[in-house]
């Protein structure tokens, strides 16, 4: 009997958020704004955001509701935001996506690095996050631009960008979409551990949630306040990408 | 008036097997392709308050006590669940059971930090702090099989969110032993 159960056990690696204080939206209802510099390439950007929304709103332990909202202009300097050494956030609201044709020179990262999006600029102040943005890689000739992508891994991108976006680091567990890898998926899905990190910060409580509909997120058991900003700027790689250009130049 | 077919029977039975939480629901490895869902060890008890005609009323109550505690102690998760079912004898060793209940979903941090892979990189990254639940109502079905008075084994469902695209599927496969 202890040996079955002690058999049974399953191991794993936990899922992480991006500050300490357990840090989320204050809202269970979150907009994702679209910037005009991804209006050459929406339907894209609308099939990656359609298929993220629905996996991240499915949850089925967690209360959220996400949507794709308005186009907006963003006037900044993107990378004063999400470049390797910016020093803003992003304003207070919802979060925005954006698609750069400048990539390596607005996030800093070097051209052909294989990372597709990153999501930074985060905005915390009283224990939430009040701002984010989600920068799409559009960079013409760079091995991880999206546009260059099957539809399956763009929206794999995305939803692990709107994971930071709501709240979630990385997680070491190799099945989660938050693994900072993700060149292995061929499906979009959550892992456990997705599951876990979403519903940690976004917990489902019925009756309240049928009841009342989308409620605010109250707060949870954390014993510590306001969270500590991590200035962090997450990077996704996706060595697909630079596998299938090695096996592409190893052809020709 | 007592049903023959139960009157031998043990009416309260403590079982213990695997549940499954999001069977077919999350990914079961690298590729993100479902799997069988998340496993725990299980424990669960439920008696049968006979109501005739071969029907049954039949609380029960179902508990991890093994928290599925992550390698690097990130976090931790279980599960209590309850159920009022209905149960009903389709032979002398065959049951069904239709119910409703409750599926209390909880979760551990550690708080802290640590640090993780982040692309070209490293990074420090936050670990969830306190304990958060969530709870969700369930519709419960199963089956059961007895081979004696005393052994049987059971299949049973716990559906959450049903009418909606939410809907997940937690999945009990057990033994059970009649005590009393
Ligand atoms: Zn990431």
């Amino acid at each position: 009997m202890m040996l079955f159960l002690l058999l049974s056990v399953l191991n794993s690696q936990a899922f992480t958020l991006i500050s300490t204080g357990n840090v989320g939206w204050q809202t269970s209802t979150l907009t994702f704004n679209v910037d005009t510099t991804c209006n050459n390439y929406l339907g894209a950007v609308n099939a990656a955001m359609n298929s993220a929304i629905s996996l991240w709103t499915n949850a089925p332990t967690a209360n959220l509701t996400l949507a794709i909202g308005s186009t907006v202009t963003f006037s900044g300097t993107l990378s004063q935001y999400v470049g390797t050494s910016a020093t803003l956030v992003a304003p207070a609201g919802n979060p925005t996506i954006i698609c750069s044709t400048t990539f390596s020179t607005d996030t800093g990262i070097a051209a052909n690095s294989g990372i597709p999006g990153v999501a930074g600029a985060f905005n915390i102040s009283s224990g939430r996050i009040q701002g984010g943005l989600l920068v799409l890689n559009v960079q013409s000739g760079d091995n991880a631009n999206i546009t260059t992508m099957n539809s399956t891994v763009v929206a794999v991108i995305v939803a692990h960008e709107m994971g930071h976006i709501l709240g979630l680091g990385h997680s070491g567990d190799t099945s989660a979409l938050m693994y900072y890898d993700a060149s292995a998926k061929n499906v979009l899905s959550l892992g456990q551990d997705d599951v876990d990190g979403i519903s940690f910060l976004y917990p489902r409580q019925e009756p309240r949630d049928k009841v009342f509909g989308c409620a605010t997120i109250e707060n949870i058991n954390s014993g510590s306040g306001g969270g500590t900003s991590l200035p962090l700027l997450f990077e996704f790689v996706l060595l697909l990408t630079i596998i299938r250009l090695g096996i592409r130049n190893a052809k020709t | 008036m007592i049903d023959p077919s139960l009157a031998s029977e043990k009416k309260l039975i403590l079982g213990v097997g695997l549940l499954s939480q999001n069977f077919s629901r999350v990914s079961g490895g690298v590729s993100g392709n479902p799997g069988l869902g998340t496993i725990y060890p299980e424990v669960h008890l439920s008696y049968d308050l006979f109501i005739g005609a071969g029907y049954s009323l039949s609380p029960w109550v179902l508990y991890t006590p093994m928290l599925r505690i992550s390698r690097d102690g990130g976090d931790t998760t279980n599960v209590l669940a309850l159920a009022l079912r209905l149960k009903k004898d389709l032979s002398s060793s065959l049951s069904a059971n239709l119910g409703v209940g409750e599926f209390i979903y909880r979760m551990y941090g550690p708080g802290g930090t640590t640090t993780l892979n982040n692309g070209n990189s490293t990074a420090t990254f936050a670990l969830p702090s306190g304990s958060v639940a969530s709870t969700l109502f369930t519709v419960n079905t199963g089956f059961g099989f007895a081979f004696s008075e005393t052994w049987r084994t059971d299949l049973d469902m716990m559906v959450v969110n049903l009418f909606s695209a939410k809907r997940a599927f937690n999945a009990v496969l057990s033994v059970g032993y009649g005590i009393l």
